[in-house]
């Protein structure tokens, strides 16, 4: 028997995962935290959407490829967050106006204070008029439209590999994810993004349990598989439980991403350490620094990264636009050389590059613009290289190798050593117990009601927070490391504190709801996600039950 | 013979009184007591015993043939903070558990568990007794590899095992050694991730995504010679001995900033 695929056109996966830890502090009016979530909406989402809705205007053939986060979700449609957003919008306007006024007599520095103002004044337009506070609407029309393919990703975005010593909390934490995906876009998602691209083996087959019908790994989880992939990263492989896994190329991916040899760290672009919440006295700085007086990023940075010993070069927005144009050029020449390569030119190919979605605008400021130009230039082009969607690489290659991949993430080293290091490694004990207690009590009080449902689904919602990647990451990085412990602490602290009232049978409803309204994430929750029957399949020598 | 028969007599009724210790201060660690009732000077481990694998060198342990007495075996020096672990194995065997932290290394913790203590104890009056972790592997063809038994300092409740071989089936088992290997716990396995690029001549499989069939016999779409080791090279993380001078790919780290993940 002899098979053929038709002729087809060379795609490009361009994958963006948005995420951001649960940071919600009802019980303090000003949480410096919280304002991880202001800033990637006003620096990443708002600018996102933005770009994607003008170029489905002016029809330009868009398909990206986006995962958001069910912690992000919750917050994005978070009445308290988006009312606190908006007053923090309030406050950059007040205080962009007031730099301009400062700045009267440097026009070189206060051009830049009026571009912020004018920008912060268009975005609170944007969020409150155009889309009315619910990005999550605006990211579902762009998906209706087929603009984007959303994506699912973990409930908490654990590092699942790191968790398949206990099945039912791998499996939890992804059917919880596609549970909220539904709830928030109303249908099932097709792929589901692995937090920190982490695969091991396990995963398949609670992947497909939940219905998932692709994923994405790091290329050497790819390259690595067993057997060996024939056609390397240019086509997905198919695992023996029937997940597609695409391949993310790490090369392409780091020039986008590099500051050291990619296209972020050119002179032209605007540096993000200079900001003005750590430059001005803090006199000049009221109106926007928290009660507390503590120092922040404001989002006001006036410098590129040009400086010349020392000397603070002004930024220039046209000079930069101009250079993000150039280098959207050149990666859309590489994508196509990188497609051509090696491949005949009648054999189906796929390239997948895939970034941290608050990388554009946030980190790299420019970063949307070159966004906007690669999908534009690409569309322009007459190589016959196309953005595709994963669904639609699958479709165009209906037949794939069987192949399993090889565990990997996209961390330090490509595998686990960044969250398993001497800063961290004391929390996976706890997080262990923790999670076959939880397990057992969900299988104990399975027809649990009332108070005690409430207790059961809010211990279950701390465990899942406590699993966040991000925690350990933190640690190891050494960035905001008090607050992360403090945070993977206190998920287990409150849920072990929930699990022994359950057993002593004494619930206190105020504490209980007290603890309610602090981690209220995942509003449906049930607790049963943890008591669910998993195929044989999906239990692993290291996770027999017990 | 009398002596004899006065030291096994002497032994067999202290044992309750023994477990009964053992098991009260289990129970001061559920209540968050960091000190156990009361210490002894450290206990010397085995001999031939060598640095502990976390690299820590002052924790040789020096050749001495004595007991591990009962209140430092299982003291917790590096555990998580207190009122993390509230619920503690209770008379029930401890567990282990492996974690692939990368292709050759693996990080290891185990919770003891009152049997695990009152085995400790039982074996302190005999000769050298201490922890160790017997560590198996089989290659991906099912090849034995290496057995070796780690040894581990007393009170420890984790180590990170290293020189582990890629892509090999790894079966660790917590026990205690002497001259033999006594297991405590039931063995947990784990697959280590690959690290190199082995081809073998293994002829792939294709599977129809519609039908789910695999389709056979297609030579003219799939060369494997097409396979570009470029691309793969490029893609393979760095080798383990240049880990520690790689940098992190992405933006400086900012604690002011939004968290940055890759």
């Amino acid at each position: 028997m002899s098979f053929c695929v038709p002729a087809s056109p060379r795609q490009v996966v361009f994958a963006l995962h948005a995420h951001l830890p649960w940071v919600r502090h009802p019980g303090q009016e000003e949480h410096p935290e919280e304002r991880w979530l202001f800033d990637a909406i006003t620096d990443t989402y708002l600018p996102l959407l933005d770009r994607l809705g003008r170029l489905r205007d002016d029809g330009v053939p868009t398909r990206i490829t986006l995962s958001l986060s069910p912690t992000l979700l919750g917050m994005l449609t978070d009445p308290l967050l988006q009312s606190r957003y908006m007053r923090h919008l309030e406050r950059l306007i007040l205080f962009a106006d007031s730099e301009v006024g400062r700045l009267r007599h440097e026009p070189q520095w206060q051009r830049l204070a009026v571009m912020y103002r004018d920008t912060f004044r268009e975005e609170r337009r944007m969020y409150a008029d155009r889309f009315g506070g619910h990005l999550v609407a605006a990211f579902r029309d762009l998906a209706e439209t087929g603009v984007v393919e959303l994506v699912a990703t973990a409930a908490a975005h654990a590092l699942l590999p790191l968790h398949t010593t206990c099945p039912e909390v791998t499996a939890a934490q992804i059917d919880l994810g596609v549970e909220e995906f539904q709830r928030h876009f109303g249908w099932a998602p097709a792929g589901f993004w692995l937090p920190e691209c982490g695969y091991s083996h396990e995963l398949d087959a609670p992947l497909s349990a939940a219905g998932i019908r692709w994923t994405m790994v790091e290329g050497h989880g790819l390259a690595l598989a067993r057997p060996a992939p024939a056609l390397g990263l240019r086509a997905p492989v198919v695992t023996p439980s029937g997940l597609a896994v695409l391949g993310r190329d790490r090369g392409l991916a780091r020039v986008a991403w590099s500051t050291s040899d990619g296209y972020p760290g050119s002179p032209e672009y605007r540096d993000f350490d200079s900001d003005v919440g750590f430059e001005l006295p803090l006199e000049a700085l009221r109106r926007i620094l928290p009660a507390s007086q503590e120092r922040v990023p404001t989002g006001l940075k006036y410098q590129s990264l040009g400086n010349i010993e020392d000397e603070p070069r002004p930024y220039d927005p046209d000079q930069a636009h101009a250079t993000a144009s150039t280098h959207a050029r050149n990666f859309v020449s590489r994508c196509a050389e990188w497609l051509a390569s090696e491949n005949p030119p009648d054999r189906p190919s796929s390239l997948v590059v895939a970034y941290d979605a608050e990388l554009f605008g946030h980190w790299w400021y420019e970063g949307h613009h070159w966004l906007d130009q690669v999908v534009r230039q690409m569309a322009c082009e007459q190589n016959g290289v196309v953005l595709a969607t994963p669904s639609e690489v699958l479709t165009a290659a209906p037949v794939l190798q069987v192949a399993e991949p090889a565990a990997s993430t996209w961390g330090e080293g490509g595998y686990h050593e960044p969250w398993i290091r001497g800063e961290n490694d004391w929390l996976y004990r706890p997080l262990q117990d923790a999670a076959h207690r939880m397990v057992r009590l969900a299988r104990k009080r399975h027809d649990a009601t009332s108070t005690h449902l409430r207790a059961l689904n809010q211990a279950a919602r701390e465990i899942l927070l406590a699993q966040a990647s991000d925690w350990p990451l933190m640690m190891s990085r050494g960035t905001s490391t008090e607050y992360a412990i403090g945070r993977a602490r206190g998920h287990l602290v409150d849920f072990n504190a929930i699990a022994d009232a359950l057993e002593s049978g004494e619930i206190d409803l105020d504490w209980l709801s007290e603890i309610e309204s602090r981690n209220s994430a995942f509003p449906a929750i049930d607790f049963r996600v943890f008591a669910r029957e998993l195929d044989a399949t999906n239990k692993n020598e290291n996770g027999a039950a017990r | 013979m009398t002596k004899d028969w006065l030291r096994e007599w002497s032994q067999i009724l202290s044992a309750p009184l023994r477990l009964v210790a053992a098991s009260l201060d289990a129970t001061l660690r559920i209540l968050g007591e960091d000190e156990p009732l009361e210490r002894s000077d450290p206990a010397p481990g085995p001999k031939n015993a060598t640095q502990c694998p976390d690299g820590d060198a002052s924790l040789d342990i020096p050749v001495t043939r004595r007991a591990v007495t009962l209140e430092k075996v299982p003291e917790r020096r590096e555990a998580a903070p207190a009122g993390l672990g509230a619920e503690r194995p209770k008379g029930v065997d401890g567990t282990t558990t492996i974690l692939p932290r990368s292709p050759e290394t693996a990080f290891v913790f185990w919770t003891p568990g009152t049997a695990w203590m009152a085995a400790v104890h039982e074996r302190s009056g005999g000769p050298v007794a201490h922890l160790g972790l017997r560590l198996r592997s089989r290659g991906p063809e099912s090849a034995d590899i290496s057995e070796r038994i780690e040894p581990l300092r007393p009170g420890a409740e984790h180590c990170y095992l290293t020189g582990l071989p890629a892509g090999a089936h790894v079966e660790v088992t917590l026990g205690l050694c002497d001259d033999e290997f006594h297991p405590v716990n039931a063995p947990v396995s784990l697959r280590m991730p690959h690290r190199s690029l082995s081809r073998r001549n293994t002829t792939p499989r294709w599977r129809d995504q519609k039908t789910g069939r695999d389709v056979t016999g297609s030579v003219s779409l799939m060369d494997p010679r097409s396979i570009s080791p470029r691309d793969l090279g490029r893609n393979l993380p760095p080798q383990r001995e240049t880990t520690a001078r790689v940098t992190v790919d992405s933006p400086a780290p900012n604690p002011r900033g939004v968290p940055a993940r890759e």
